[in-house]
């Protein structure tokens, strides 16, 4: 509870206070300490200010400043209390024993540059599992988690990176009014140790906040192999904040940081001082004129350093202009700040912004050169720059690309046929004994047809996903997708993207919907929605089983370079669709921006595999989840209605076959050649009776209109089906293909089933010749993103209306590409 | 006859699951739109 909620006569017991350094001293001077009990005296007619009586004194406080002060009431903790017994024990002591409980919850945010450690940080301390990748913007959003450490529970949260806290993109924004909005008790700043330099320009930011901070010197392994020394404690004791060496991919130096936080939290900390970065005479000046004016303004004081946002005016930072518009005396705070300008420009001949930043780089400067010794020994420094000069190569770093990722996709292919013929075993062994077990009922047949060919179907891809991810995850922690974004920058130049956008672009191959929410990093709002656009065409891991099982099934001989074709054209119609949406929709002009080439880096083996522990599980997640429902629907639909009116007498044919094998003297060739007819008696009628359910109803609805691409009514429903995630295009081919394969183990497998159905009972022509397959695959690879990928789409472009636009342009885009692979591949076979 | 019932069972349950996964998602669809718009002025 907060004090400012309290009625009068109410009592509570103070927990926390919150706010910056100045505010917290001003506060706890009168009286407002930590354990100490107060009462609401009296409110102001207008219920401002209110009279407190504290340590028997009686104080008047604003609302703004009650508003900061953390307090708990008896019946807040009575209401917390489950045990009755020791509901009747709230007294003064058990109040202040829960007071103290209370106030031993510590909220801590992690600041810091793009690609520092903040998500290893965080997943270290934590035990949590965030995504961690050696490239900037990797976090787009506030993760939280809790621990306990001596006794005290930890709130972390972790923040995107940000280079400064102006208010210059998305993330600067967010994480300046994270801090503004929640109060965080402590900031860990978290500093790439092999960059200092720049890594402390947001450090000194944090300092004219006047916020409590601990400086974590992450990557400090690096610092070390490079020989460099940092005298970090003299440099602590200067900058007013404590700080700890971490390396945090191997957890080292965490406990530290947080005993640290711990002592900062308590203010035991030695070290902690609030300083004021000297700017110059003449700026200071400045500041100290406006600071005047804006200190008239208690109730924003009380919660921003009046220095802070004197120095952000300085700088022109719109934001705080906002802040100020609540000010009585507003107009003239900024006619002090426009007049201040002008003479600064005036006097020193440069913009007002750059003298702030240049005088900030100079108190850097001026800590790292008493405290800061770089070593001479150049030849560590230069490995990254070696293995660059080979991979980003003007004329090879494109080639070289290209054929790290055909390996990838060979690799996919070759290495997971393996593990996918053992598991694809196993799941017909399953199937085999749940047959031979059970008495026929529908029961069995839900089990078999809908579980074991639906949800079996898709597990066996689950080597194929894993293969994939640990490309993707090498290529992202050795920091080579940083590098690839730079080879393909002047490519994405001429389709009217910049290289920001590729990053979301790659990681769409895993999955579209954190893909699309990473288009985040891209400030230009247009430029953000043609990637959002777009990036349905990467092709996510949902959709490779459908390839793998089309192409294993039609395409056996070429499927490495077929599956690595299929990413191409997807990459390859987005490129197309960009530079067509750059020319009506959204024309802007270009943007110049930095990649940042983060060094090489060693991938650790645990973080790859936690990596793909995380991608197994969620996929296993996935099929016993979603993919079940699907697959028992899909099932249920194609069960029902029970009565078929057959063509044939199918139970009379079947009879008078198993008559035969009675009668007929038996050679093994006969038996085999009547058991065959049989088992073809068997199909014609199971595939008629799928015709009549009602999923056959519905399909033959939707029928032609897929038609003119080659597919047939079981075609046009997993297509449907797979809406709700691709994954389930396969599913329902299982569940659709039920027909008996010939005995064998192998020849029950989906893509043994799929290489042998043809078009109907009667014809011998195959359903999937290679172009009905090729028109098959270009569907699905262009078609409807699933409903996460729209939802995801919504939420980042705010409204539906980019959402319904993807949904029918995709599916368009679809349809006519798959007709032209029908027409064009006519005229060539 | 029972295994009938645990089809029907099996079969319901399927349902409702499926539909409280479409509702539960249009949901979640609803507040994390209000987050983004609030917090990274990506107008
Ligand atoms: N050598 C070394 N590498 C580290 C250390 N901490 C993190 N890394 C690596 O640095 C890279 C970036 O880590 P992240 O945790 O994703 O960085 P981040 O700060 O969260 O990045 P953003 O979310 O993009 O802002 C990863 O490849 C980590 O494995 C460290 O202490 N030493
Ligand atoms: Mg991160």
């Amino acid at each position: 509870m907060i004090l400012s909620e309290l009625q009068v006569n109410d009592q509570a017991i103070i927990v926390k206070i919150k706010g910056r350094g100045a505010f917290r001293k001003r506060i706890t001077e009168m009286g407002f300490v930590k354990g100490k009990k107060v009462k609401v005296i009296k409110r102001a007619p207008l219920k401002d200010p209110v009279i407190y009586e504290i340590m028997g004194y009686e104080v008047s406080l604003r609302n703004s400043e009650a508003s900061l002060i953390e307090v708990i009431t008896e019946l807040e903790v009575i209401k917390n209390t489950e045990n009755t017994e020791s509901k009747n024990l709230v007294n003064e002591e058990f109040l202040l024993q829960k007071a103290t409980e209370k106030g031993k919850t510590i909220n801590v945010a992690l600041v810091g540059n793009p690609n520092c450690g903040k998500t290893t940080l965080f997943n270290h301390a934590s035990g949590s599992q965030e995504h961690v990748g050696n490239y900037s913007g990797v976090t787009v959003d506030a993760k939280s988690a809790k621990f306990k450490h001596k006794g005290y529970t930890i709130n972390i949260v972790d923040l995107p990176g940000t280079y400064s806290l102006s208010a210059y993109s998305p993330e600067e924004l967010y994480v300046r009014n994270y801090i503004f909005s929640e109060f965080p008790d402590i900031v860990i700043n978290v500093i790439d140790s092999s960059n200092i330099e720049r890594n402390l320009y947001l450090t000194t930011q944090l300092i004219d906040m006047d916020i409590k901070a601990v400086i974590a010197l992450n990557m400090f392994d690096e610092l070390e192999k490079k020989g460099d020394k940092f005298d970090f404690e003299k440099f602590g004791k200067m900058v007013g904040f404590p700080v700890a060496p971490t390396v945090s991919s191997r957890g080292r130096g965490i406990h530290y940081l947080m005993d640290k936080v711990i002592e900062l939290y308590e203010d035991n900390d030695p070290y902690y001082r609030h300083i004021h970065i000297n700017y110059g005479n003449n700026i200071e000046e400045r500041i100290k004129i406006i600071q005047e004016k804006i200190k008239q303004n208690i109730s924003l004081t009380d919660k921003f350093s009046s220095r802070f946002l004197a120095i952000k005016l300085l700088e022109k930072d719109k934001n705080v202009n906002e802040l100020i518009q609540v000010c009585e005396n507003k107009s003239e705070i900024l006619n002090t700040v426009y007049k201040s300008i002008e003479i600064l420009e005036k006097s020193l001949k440069e913009d007002s912004e750059t003298l702030v930043t240049d005088a900030k780089y100079g108190f850097i400067a001026g800590a790292l050169k008493e405290t800061y010794k770089d070593s001479p020994n150049l030849i560590l420094k230069n490995s990254s720059k070696k293995i660059d000069s080979f991979l980003t190569h003007k004329l090879l770093g494109f080639p070289l690309f290209i054929l790290i990722m055909w390996i990838m996709f060979q690799a996919t292919f070759t290495l997971g046929k393996y593990p996918m013929g053992w598991i694809d075993n196993l799941v017909n062994l399953l199937g085999n004994w749940v047959n031979n077990n059970l008495a026929a009922s529908s029961f069995k047949d839900l089990l078999i047809d809908g579980v074991i060919h639906g949800v079996g179907g898709v597990i066996v891809f689950l080597p194929n996903i894993l293969i994939l991810f640990l490309f993707i995850s090498l290529m992202e922690d050795t920091g080579y997708l940083a590098r690839a974004a730079f080879i393909v920058d002047k490519l994405m130049h001429k389709i009217g993207l910049h290289g920001k956008s590729f990053i979301p672009l790659i990681m769409g191959f895993g999955c579209n919907v954190p893909a699309i929410m990473s288009t985040r990093t891209i400030e230009s709002r247009n430029d953000r929605i043609l990637t959002i656009l777009i990036n349905p065409f990467m092709s996510c891991s949902a959709r490779l089983p459908v390839y793998i099982l089309i192409i294993g099934a039609v395409f056996p001989n070429h499927s490495g370079n077929i599956l690595f074709s299929i990413y191409i054209f997807g990459i390859i119609i987005a490129a197309l669709m960009a530079i067509l949406f750059k020319k009506t929709l959204f024309k802007a002009k270009d943007i110049p921006f930095v990649m940042e080439l983060p060094p090489y880096r060693m991938p650790t083996i645990k973080n790859t595999t936690k990596h793909m522990w995380s991608k197994a599980t969620q996929y296993l997640k996935k099929m016993s989840g979603v993919i079940l429902i699907a697959a028992i629907i899909v099932w249920a639909l194609g069960y029902f209605p029970r009565e078929t009116n057959y063509t044939k007498d199918y139970n009379n044919i079947k009879n008078s076959l198993k008559n035969e094998l009675i009668t007929q003297n038996s050679t093994t060739a006969n038996i085999i050649s009547i058991n065959e007819k049989i088992r073809e008696v068997n199909n014609s009628m199971k595939a008629e009776h799928l015709e009549n359910s009602y999923i056959g109803r519905i399909g033959k609805f939707i029928e032609p209109v897929m038609s003119p691409l080659g597919f047939d009514w079981r075609m046009s429903v997993s297509l449907a089906a797979g809406i709700t995630g691709k994954e389930i295009v396969v599913s329902t081919l299982g569940v659709l293909f039920q027909a008996e394969g010939s005995p064998g183990l192998n020849n029950q497998t989906l893509i043994y089933k799929l290489k042998n159905t043809t078009k109907n009972s009667t014809s011998k022509e195959k359903l999937f010749n290679p172009l009905t397959a090729l028109s098959y695959l270009v569907f699905v690879l262009i078609y409807f993103p699933c409903i996460a990928a729209i939802a995801a789409v919504k939420k980042e472009t705010g409204t539906w209306k980019w959402a319904a636009f993807t949904v029918f342009y995709t599916t368009a885009l679809a349809w006519i590409l798959a007709f032209l692979v029908q027409i064009i591949g006519k005229l060539f076979l | 006859m029972i295994y009938d019932i645990f089809t029907a069972i099996i079969l319901i349950s399927a349902i409702v699951i499926a539909i409280i996964m479409i509702y539960k998602s249009f949901k979640a669809k609803k507040n994390k739109g209000k987050d983004c718009h609030d917090n990274c002025n990506c107008k």
